[in-house]
């Protein structure tokens, strides 16, 4: 017989044919717990990303109310309408008022009642309830903090409110927010390395006798792993593109249900569209890195040997 | 060819597997490493393998200085050494031809070079027929010939074989040794390490005995030949 014996190959072709079909086969052939995995993952994603937009509504929020000029000025609800009227010229002789609406108690009962849902509801409702108020535009904000003061001197003013002392209120929740996104995200992050991780070990501990003919006859510890770490980049991706479709189900609920309510009268929630793709970037982002570094982490123990 | 220069080899355990171990197996040798359990036969293939680092000494296979070997170039130097176990280690998922073709497609062989090579391997061992079963259909001398098939058809310039007997019964053990012979003269270096004194006497090659660690013999002959 003719010896066909030759030098062996030195250097492995790179088949990324073979490490993605290995890695698709490696997901369907531990279904369950990749589906277990993508799932938690997922869950993960979806908690983290509902923080993510919550948080970039807030800043909107505070940015927006940051940037009003608008400042409410409520009269002393003992004064009647002619003397709360009165007050008027005051308060428009007060340094950088551009200007001064009035509007009395009755026609601000009005106004709300027209924005409920049901305003017979409310046919009836007592307007001294609330108090008459002057609404004031200022022309510059950077003065806010001095026109207040002297606002809330002129005598007959009951209260002040200026949007901008709510976007303080709402900026400390917003860091609030930020400090535990921050900190359920890194929890999170280590739950779905862990259950990566977990997922592969499970396939290469099945798969320990095809890695160990492999690593004898010369395989390279990259050819080993690269079907591995593609398992996980699968999960991974699975993980995100659903995390994604299920937070624009949530936000478009979310939006919906806050509008209908009322809540955010001051401003509107972001369109989804808006922040859309730093979303599914950022999801696109941890699926992948969770993915495979779970996987390097799984597979690290047999490529030492 | 390897190549031992004063080779020992101690375990983190204190275990002194190898003492100042030292020989040569030349290119197109065949050659029997034999000795009791615990005498350090399997560290020598071990050693040779790359799973290991000796203690101190110097190691050579094919060409490659084992001492200073860089990790990412144990794979590479593996390629030259085409290794057979006891147990045969064969993939039971897979048919026999996939078996042999396995070992070419994870050192990343083009596919014509598969079907090119993977066929002449089991034409090698006898087993062209078999291709398309399942190891568990054949018998134990068949399973060691698939092994060996998969062992030569990277084109090792070193076939090691790790007791390739110790599971077949004495006729299916001389068709192996006689197939072993065959590769080698073909040109193969061929290392047996085995236990079975009839088929090292029946073969007349090189042997190299061992004991606690330390070559007590090496000649050409039988099993005992270090004591005549």
């Amino acid at each position: 017989m003719k010896n066909k014996n030759e030098a062996p190959v030195r250097k492995g072709h790179t088949n990324p044919g073979y490490f993605i079909s290995e890695g698709f086969r490696s997901v369907f052939r531990h279904g369950l717990m990749s589906f277990a995995a993508a799932v938690i993952v997922l869950a993960c994603l979806l908690i983290g990303g509902c923080f993510f937009m919550v948080i970039i509504n807030a800043n909107a929020i505070v940015t927006g109310l940051e940037q009003e000029n608008k400042v409410i000025v409520y009269v002393d609800e003992t004064y009647t309408e002619a003397e709360a009227r009165s007050l008027g010229s005051r308060l428009n002789q007060i340094e950088n008022v551009a200007s001064c609406t009035f509007m009395t108690r009755k026609e601000a009962l009005e106004q709300w009642i027209s924005r409920q849902e049901d305003p017979e509801l409310f046919a009836g409702t007592d307007a001294s309830a609330l108090r008459d108020r002057f609404y004031i535009v200022l022309g510059d904000i950077t003065q806010m903090d001095s026109t207040l003061q002297s606002l809330r001197e002129v005598e007959g003013v009951a209260r002040v409110s200026a949007y901008m002392e709510m976007a303080r209120g709402f900026a400390a929740v917003r860091n609030v927010l930020r400090v535990v996104t921050y900190g359920i995200s890194a929890v999170l992050l280590v739950i779905s390395v862990f259950i990566i991780s977990n997922t592969v070990k499970l396939a290469t501990f099945n798969r320990r006798e095809e890695i160990a003919v492999m690593k004898t006859v010369g395989a390279t510890n990259g050819f080993i792993r690269w079907p591995f770490v593609i398992q996980g980049l699968i999960l991974g991706i699975i993980s995100a593109v659903s995390a994604f479709a299920l937070q624009w189900v949530v936000y478009d609920l979310a939006e919906k249900a806050i509008a209908r309510s009322g809540l955010l009268e001051i401003t509107t929630a972001l369109p989804f569209m808006s922040f859309a793709y730093v979303l599914a970037l950022g999801d696109l982002a941890v699926g992948v890195a969770v993915g495979v570094f779970g996987s390097v982490l799984a597979i690290g123990k047999y490529l030492k040997k | 060819m390897v190549r031992f220069l004063d080779v020992s080899k101690e375990y983190k355990s204190g275990t002194r597997a190898l003492n100042g171990v030292s020989f040569t197996i030349s290119d197109g040798e065949m050659a029997f490493l034999v000795g009791p359990s615990g005498s350090g036969k399997s560290t020598i293939i071990r050693l040779i393998n790359g799973e290991t680092k000796p203690t101190s000494g110097k190691i050579m296979v094919n060409g490659y200085n084992l001492t200073s070997l860089r990790r990412s170039d144990i794979p590479y130097m593996r390629r030259t050494l085409g290794v057979i176990f006891q147990d045969f280690r064969l993939l039971e998922k897979k048919t026999v031809y996939d078996n042999v073709a396995f070992a070419m497609r994870v050192i990343g062989a083009p596919r014509r070079h598969i079907a090119e090579r993977v066929p002449y391997a089991l034409e090698l061992v006898g087993l062209t027929d078999c291709a398309s079963r399942m190891p568990d259909e054949l018998s134990g001398g068949e399973q060691q010939r698939v092994a060996i098939a998969r062992a030569l058809v990277n084109s090792p310039r070193m076939i090691i074989a790790d007791e390739p007997t110790g599971n077949l019964d004495p006729a299916r053990s001389v068709d192996i040794m006689r197939l072993l012979e065959k590769i080698n003269s073909l040109g193969t270096t061929v290392m047996v390490v085995t236990h079975e004194k009839a088929l090292v006497d029946s073969m007349s090659k090189r042997v190299i005995a061992i004991d606690s660690g330390c070559i007590v013999s090496d000649g050409t002959g039988g099993y005992f030949g270090y004591e005549e």
